[in-house]
């Protein structure tokens, strides 16, 4: 059974909204659940600290341009911040948040997970969220081809017309 | 308070400050190749690096080496970091013969002002002696205190180092030209400048 699923905001800087996917009769919308998932996790401390700085600069300083972004096939993750790990003297990162960066103002947030392998397929935790990223990002590509994502500055201001599928 | 929210407090400083200046890099040499119509790829064959290697470079997410960026730099003919120099703080012991004439007139005084004239120049004058000052005194032996004035009117009194009093002159000059230029209102007299030296 398909699950419908809407777009809320999530956090609001200066230069980037980010807004979140919240799938239908789930208690946290899916970045509230990453965030909760993994907020006790000792050994992602610091990668939750420096994804956290990330999102918070590039939101209030930087706005969400492509290059920050890793491209995910049609969706991205936000900095899988690996080599900056590795210069935290933390020797490996396998933390991802996968995405859809909208415009370098508006990035729909959704799951992510630990990627444990080079390739996402073998990664479990991942592999779900990585998926439904992109099944997210194909539908908001259909359905702003067929009827329009209506985008005032950092404002989605059509939200209540666009249907998605889980 | 959200998880985002309670990951964000307890997030050292030090973390914030380093992933605010790597992005810092990668946004500046970003900028540079735009200015210069250049791609990461012009700038991975000046380097002689690959493109996925200079792609990695700018993602923000890569710590540079000093040696990598100062090749960067090289490759562009741009300044990508630029370093705080503090300032030194005025050095205020003059040699016998300049001190004795402080107590008559004052380290920075001033007197006989056209008050056409006060109200611009003084501020922008008291910097510019100033900095002729802190940043040279260190380094010579010999101070004079001036009076800058034209033919009628004293408008300063400094400390400068002698070694830059010609300079100064210049600057002065340029100064009050510009100030005049820029409105009518100075009543600037067109008198050569001149500048007394005391303490010889």
């Amino acid at each position: 059974m398909k699950n419908f699923v809407t777009i809320k905001p999530f956090k609001t800087f200066r230069k980037v909204k980010y807004y979140t996917f919240h799938v239908e009769e789930r208690a946290q919308s899916e970045t509230d659940a990453f965030f909760s998932t993994y907020e006790q996790v000792e050994d992602l401390t610091d990668d939750l600290n420096v994804l956290v700085t990330w999102m918070t600069e590039i939101g209030e300083n930087r706005g969400a341009t492509t290059r920050y972004f890793r491209p995910e096939n049609a969706a991205e993750a936000l900095p899988p911040p690996a080599y900056v790990m590795a210069e935290l003297t933390i020797d490996k990162c396998d933390l991802r948040l996968y995405c859809v960066r909208l415009t370098d103002n508006i990035v729909i947030l959704a799951n992510g997970g630990r990627k444990e392998s080079n390739a996402v397929q073998d990664s479990p935790e991942a592999l779900a969220s990585f998926r439904f990223a992109n099944k997210m990002a194909q539908q908001l590509l259909k359905h702003k081809l067929d009827r329009g994502i209506d985008i005032q500055g950092k404002e989605i201001t059509n939200l209540e017309d666009i249907d998605l599928w889980d | 308070m959200d998880a985002f929210d309670r990951i964000a407090a307890r997030t050292p400083q030090g973390t914030k400050r380093f992933v605010s200046k790597m992005l810092d890099i990668a946004d500046r040499i970003h900028e540079i190749l735009e200015a210069k119509g250049m791609s990461q790829k012009d700038l991975a064959k000046a380097l002689g690096k690959s493109e996925s290697e200079i792609s990695k470079w700018l993602s923000g997410t890569h710590n540079l080496e000093l040696k990598t960026i100062t090749k960067i730099e090289e490759a562009l003919g741009e300044d990508i970091l630029a370093v705080v120099k503090p300032r030194k703080a005025p050095h205020l012991e003059f040699p016998v013969q300049e001190v004795s004439l402080l107590p008559s007139l004052s380290t920075w005084g001033r007197m006989d002002f056209n008050p056409h004239v006060e109200e611009m120049a003084w501020p922008a004058m008291t910097k510019l002696v100033l900095n002729e000052f802190t940043e040279r005194q260190p380094l010579v032996k010999s101070m004079v205190v001036c009076r800058f004035s034209t033919e009628d009117v004293t408008f300063g009194l400094g400390i400068v180092p002698k070694s830059s009093v010609g300079h100064l002159q210049e600057r002065l000059k340029t100064m009050f030209s510009a100030m005049r230029d820029q409105s009518q209102s100075v009543g600037m007299p067109d008198d050569e400048l001149t500048l007394i030296e005391f303490g010889k």
